[in-house]
């Protein structure tokens, strides 16, 4: 490889003239921070953050949280014995992709004690500090914590994990989790455009963020510290932090209170979600929140109670429900349960018939596979009028 | 309805044909390998006694004495490569030094790579039968791009054998290492197969991805051994020695048996013997196939590109269709690279049972995926290198049965010179791989992986190849890139996203262009290409065939990797011209050989595809030219120059041709090396460029540039400065005994200037003062 510096020598050129070519105007700025890879003493930790070893950095904040606000409606959690066990956690990571490069450099941890939550907040201040780092860390991983998050469990723990497992924890973990993405999701999934916690705090939780800093931009933000120690964009990014772990709080109390109050939900589809949400836990709160969206004319909480009262075989309520919302609409799904209700339990194939029969002529409306089943239906019933 | 041949019908058809008066006089050589018996020896005495009652059971009670030769040299610890052609029970040679050691050692794992998904599945099935069928205790995972999620967690964590190819290790397990922490710890064997595919660029990629394998092994404490396969090429120790970088033992005794095999080479007749046109593969291939499958043989064909694997199926199924005989009760398929899986599945399967008689194939099939024995191998076309001939005539007869390979030769220079030069192709084989893992692109990509999966500390190393400065400089680079960072004496990844997805083993450019068809007002993905090929075949208004069915090229978007085709049923294909530019950046070496200037180092190459020719399907006549509109390639990569300098013999030699012809010589010289190069640098034709210039504003004399045309080299320049004596006198002999009169597409290319002297004499004249030296040693 007698030649490989000048190899390298005919790469930079190559791509020092397609970065020119790319910039254009703004090269300047970025130049002149590039070009100067001078080594950087260790960082010294900001004010109010303590160095632990070197370049782990903590600090750890209060934020009032007065017991009344703390809602607990029995929806995730049962009972506020269970607060004491509960570590609201978010990892600020160096890549959003995850695999074994994608490092941890900023970790939160927030406990309630009582009038308030503190948040512990760990900062890497550069690569050589890691071990130390992923050492404190450590030590709030025990089993008995249950560890809320938003996407945690799909994405902060795994990172983490890589990590713990590189410098030689093979067995630590965050075992317990409760990750608000799911429920969240169930409840306002239809209701929001997008189910990040962004938009989760925009649309209900009615929080602004003044001066945020978007997440896709933290990584670069982060390495931009790195090089040049300014602590600019990186003072951002260590609020956006602490922001988002007073969100999950808030977010998993917001949850809680709304299945006791529904009135507070943003609109009707949000109703539908909590409801088949609570319903799918067992919870009794679901089915009446679900009638109650239906009699003000939600069509889709219907469709979630015909299967459940059906499975229960509460008939009373399932004709109720058909009735309602053959009176909203005379849609294909209400018909055809109607039929299936006339045809098994009333065992009135006739009556069942004459609605089939109409569907079937308006066969421009229904789909080939419908069509089909219909067929299959009338055919049946026919047999059944036929031959009772 | 006869579906089999019975032994006695075959031999009555082979002396027929051998006497056929239209197919005897275009062979050039009828060569009949006798059955050969095996050779075995006992299980070892160690075997574990269910291992040997489960051979038993499989009715081995002996093995061969290559199966026993990589036993005990796995067994010793050492790395070992087996050659092995097809057939020859390789799969159980690591099989069982794998199985037992396992046995042996409840924590050791062992990882299968297979250079396709597709011989992973087989594999799969054959080691559950070994395992399963003798319930040994050994989970068998593979885990590839198909494995879906639920299984990848069991596989991982309790897969004893996983089995899985290059790509996924690379963009998969590598980049998750901290998952396979099981596995990766216990590692103990790493066997990789058909490790002769494994040449040119995704050769110098495997090279760096064991690099990277071993270096995340070691800092999980494993240390791996490894048992390679090859099939048949010149090299085989030495390219799985630049591949894993260590010392490796060699077994290449075989003790299989075959039985009676007949290798045909067969020239098709002379339509034009002023001008050496012959008559095409691929009307020859559909006859002689046909001739076979009429006979109920079931025949394999191999074709040299998509195109024809699509045009010898579409003539073979016109040639047999027939409404009243069901088309005569044969069923012929087409099978290539593109076709969506289970459309693949579904073909390998039908040739398995028996319900597929005739399958015409690109070398896809040529790799060891299971489709049953086959009777008659027909070779439209000769492949590039001659293991993949053996590998594809090696397709007919896997049993103990007499079975065909015919070979014909197309008009291509390779062919002739192979089916002109018998003993070359039936003696050893002349032919080497190269690659070249310390290709700058390929090592850039390769070290931002590897600090993404672990941070590089001040002493560590990169394979064998590359000096601790170089290193450095290497990781520097990517500093001032912003890919790694440095701190505190080690370098970490610093850079966006993930690098393994941004790279492809397989192709220099990781990007393809998704081709859709349009047809109907219906958007459906029927294929996809790299974007270089796109190129050259999806150009707007190119005529694209997908399993017998036409389509033109309506859109081709670079940008967006997008191409929208639509049917079409025009009697023309088409097929591109590339223009090619080209600039010295850097000498490597300059050393003057008593026959020319002999310069090494980098050059920058701009291409661009610029026109395309329209060509009648069935007698493949000009219909015309049009332009194509794409931006032009640039590369930066390997070259070796040979410069005709006044005092050396080719020098002479270019002093002695009239100089009206001296640029025209020059480049017939040029067109001859390309044609004769790919046989012993064991790559395709269009790896390599050639540039021949008249006089070279670099070296200020006539010169030839051979170039790697994959960016930053894949080794077949070092290659050529190495054999290129021997490559010169191959260019010789073609050249000589080429049955055209002015030059033919089959030595020095067609003669187009119109001059009065014989350019083909003149290219004779000029390599005779060149190489005719008693320095050359045996000539």
């Amino acid at each position: 490889m007698a030649k490989l510096a000048g190899r390298l020598q005919q790469l930079r050129k190559m791509r020092e003239a397609r970065d020119e070519k790319a910039a254009g105007e703004n090269t300047e700025g970025k130049k002149a921070e590039e070009k100067n890879p001078e080594v950087l003493s260790r960082p010294l930790p900001w004010e109010g953050w303590t160095e632990l070893s070197p370049y782990v950095w903590k600090r750890t904040i209060e934020v009032a949280y007065p017991k009344e606000t703390r809602y607990i409606g029995g929806v995730l959690i049962e009972s506020a014995d269970i607060l004491n066990y509960l570590v609201f956690y978010d990892f600020e990571t160096t890549g959003l992709s995850g695999g074994a490069g994608t490092l941890v450099f900023l970790a939160g941890f927030g406990r309630f004690d009582g009038k308030s939550m503190s948040i512990d907040q760990l900062m890497l201040a550069d690569y050589p500090g890691e071990a130390e780092f992923i050492r404190e860390i450590s030590r709030y991983l025990s089993d008995k914590n249950i560890f809320v998050s938003y996407n945690g469990k799909g994405f902060d723990r795994h990172v983490l994990l890589n990590r713990l497992r590189i410098h030689g924890y093979r067995n630590a973990d965050m075992r317990r989790q409760l990750d608000l993405l799911y429920p969240t999701r169930k409840i306002w999934g239809k209701s929001l455009e997008r189910c990040n916690l962004g938009s989760i705090e925009a649309h209900v939780l009615k929080v602004t963020r003044v001066l945020d800093i978007p997440g896709a931009l933290i990584p670069e933000c982060y390495q931009k510290f790195l090089r040049t120690r300014e602590e600019g964009c990186m003072q951002m990014v260590v609020a956006h932090h602490v922001q988002d772990i007073k969100s999950l709080a808030q977010l998993l109390f917001h949850i809680e209170k709304v299945a006791s109050e529904p009135h507070l939900l943003i609109d009707s589809n949000a109703g539908v979600g909590l409801g088949r949400m609570l319903a799918s836990l067992g919870d009794p709160r679901g089915l009446k929140i679900l009638e109650k969206e239906l009699s003000e004319g939600n069509e889709d909480a219907g469709r979630i109670l015909v299967p459940i009262y059906k499975r229960k075989k509460r008939i009373p309520e399932l004709r109720g429900v058909l009735n309602k919302m053959t009176a909203l609409r005379p849609g294909y799904f209400q018909i055809v349960e109607t039929a299936k209700l006339l045809e098994h339990i009333d065992k009135d194939p006739k009556a069942a018939m004459d609605l089939i029969q109409p569907l079937i002529q308006r066969r421009a409306l229904v789909s080939e596979a419908r069509l089909k089943e219909l067929h299959y239906r009338r055919n049946r019933l026919q047999r059944k009028i036929e031959s009772p | 309805m006869i579906l089999l041949v019975s032994m006695d019908t075959m031999e009555t058809f082979l002396k027929k044909l051998k006497t056929d008066s239209h197919f005897s006089p275009q062979v050039s050589r009828w060569h009949t390998i006798p059955p050969r018996k095996a050779s075995y020896l006992l299980p070892p005495e160690d075997l574990f006694p269910e291992l040997k009652d489960l051979l038993k059971a499989r009715g081995v009670d002996r093995l061969y004495s290559h199966q026993i030769e990589v036993y005990k040299a796995a067994r010793r610890g050492e790395n070992v490569v087996v050659v092995t052609p097809t057939a020859s029970g390789k799969t159980l040679s690591y099989n069982l030094p794998v199985v037992q050691t396992l046995l042996e050692n409840p924590e050791m794992r062992a990882l299968y790579m297979f250079p396709t998904k597709a011989l992973s599945q087989d594999q799969q099935s054959e080691l559950n039968e070994i395992v399963l069928g003798g319930s040994l205790p050994l989970k068998v995972a593979t885990y590839d791009g198909d494995t879906p999620k639920s299984l990848r967690v069991s596989a991982r964590e309790s897969g004893r054998i996983v089995i899985s190819n290059p790509d996924m290790m690379h963009a998969g397990v590598l980049p998750n290492h901290p998952k396979w922490i099981k596995f990766l710890s216990n590692l103990k064997y790493v066997i990789i197969d058909e490790v002769h595919t494994y040449r040119g660029i995704f050769g110098s990629h495997m090279t760096n991805l064991i690099r990277r394998l071993k270096r995340v092994a070691e800092f999980y404490g494993s240390s791996p051994q490894f048992i390679l396969c090859s099939a048949t090429i010149g090299n085989p120790k030495e390219l799985a020695e630049q591949i894993i970088e260590e010392e490796v033992t060699l077994v290449d005794r075989n003790g299989a048996p075959s039985g009676e095999k007949h290798v045909v080479l067969y020239n098709p007749p002379l339509v034009d013997p002023v001008q050496g046109i012959r008559r095409g593969v691929v009307l020859e291939a559909k006859n002689i196939a046909l001739t076979f499958l009429r006979r109920r043989i079931k025949t394999i064909v191999f074709a040299r590109s998509r195109l024809r694997t699509e045009l010898i199926s579409s003539y073979l199924k016109r040639a047999v269709k027939n409404m009243y005989t069901e088309n005569e009760r044969l069923r012929i398929e087409s099978y290539r690279g593109g076709y969506l899986p289970n459309e693949r599945r579904e073909i390998e399967k039908g040739l398995r049972e028996g319900s597929i008689h005739g399958v015409v194939s690109t070398n896809a099939l040529e790799l060891g995926i299971d489709i049953g024995a086959l009777d008659a191998a027909v070779l439209a076309g000769m492949p590039a290198s001659i293991a993949s001939i053996l590998q594809q005539a090696g397709r007919a007869g896997r049993r103990e049965n007499v079975s065909i390979a015919v070979l014909i030769a197309s008009a291509a220079p390779t062919d002739q010179f192979l089916v002109q030069h018998p003993d070359y192709f039936f003696g050893r084989s002349p032919e080497s791989a190269w690659i070249n893992p310390d290709n700058l692109y390929v090592l850039i990509d390769h070290l931002k992986c590897a600090v993404f999966e672990l941070p590089f500390k001040e002493a560590d190393s990169f394979g064998k190849t590359m000096e601790r400065d170089e290193l450095e400089d290497v990781l520097a680079y990517l500093e001032e890139a912003g890919t790694v960072r440095k701190s505190a004496g080690r370098w970490y990844w610093s850079g966006k996203g993930y690098p393994a997805e941004e790279v492809s083993l397989r192709t220099t450019s990781p990007r393809s262009v998704v081709i859709i068809n349009t047809t109907g007002g219906i958007n459906e993905v029927i294929g996809e290409m790299d974007v270089p090929s796109a190129k050259e075949l999806l150009f707007p208004n190119a005529v694209y065939l997908h399993r017998g069915n036409q389509f033109l090229s309506l859109e081709l978007d670079i940008e967006n990797l997008k191409c929208y085709v639509k049917e079409s049923q025009l009697n023309y294909y088409t097929d591109s011209v590339v223009k090619t530019d080209i600039k010295v950046l850097e000498v490597d070496s300059s050393d003057i050989a008593p026959d020319c200037r002999v310069i090494t180092g980098d050059v920058l190459v701009r291409s661009q595809v610029a026109k395309y020719k329209k060509l009648k399907f069935g007698t493949h006549e000009n219909l015309g030219y049009g332009d194509i509109h794409l931006p032009e390639e640039e590369i930066h990569t390997r070259a070796v120059l040979m410069s005709f300098e006044t005092d050396t013999s080719a020098g002479r030699g270019i002093e002695g041709i009239n100089p009206e012809i001296r640029e025209h010589v020059i480049a017939h010289i040029g067109t001859l090396i390309k044609n004769v190069a790919p046989i012993f640098l064991l790559c395709e034709r269009h790896d390599i460029g050639i540039v021949e210039r008249i006089k070279d504003p670099f070296t200020e004399f006539p010169t030839i540039y051979l170039y790697d045309t994959a960016p930053g080299g894949i080794g077949l320049s070092e290659g050529f400065s190495e054999k290129r004596i021997e490559i010169l006198k191959g260019a010789y002999d073609l050249v000589v005994h080429c049955g055209c009169e002015y030059g033919c597409p089959s030595c020095i290319g067609p003669d187009e200037g119109k001059t009065e002297d014989n350019k083909k004499k003149a290219v004779i004249s000029f390599l005779n003062t060149w190489i005719e030296k008693e320095w050359i040693p045996g000539k």
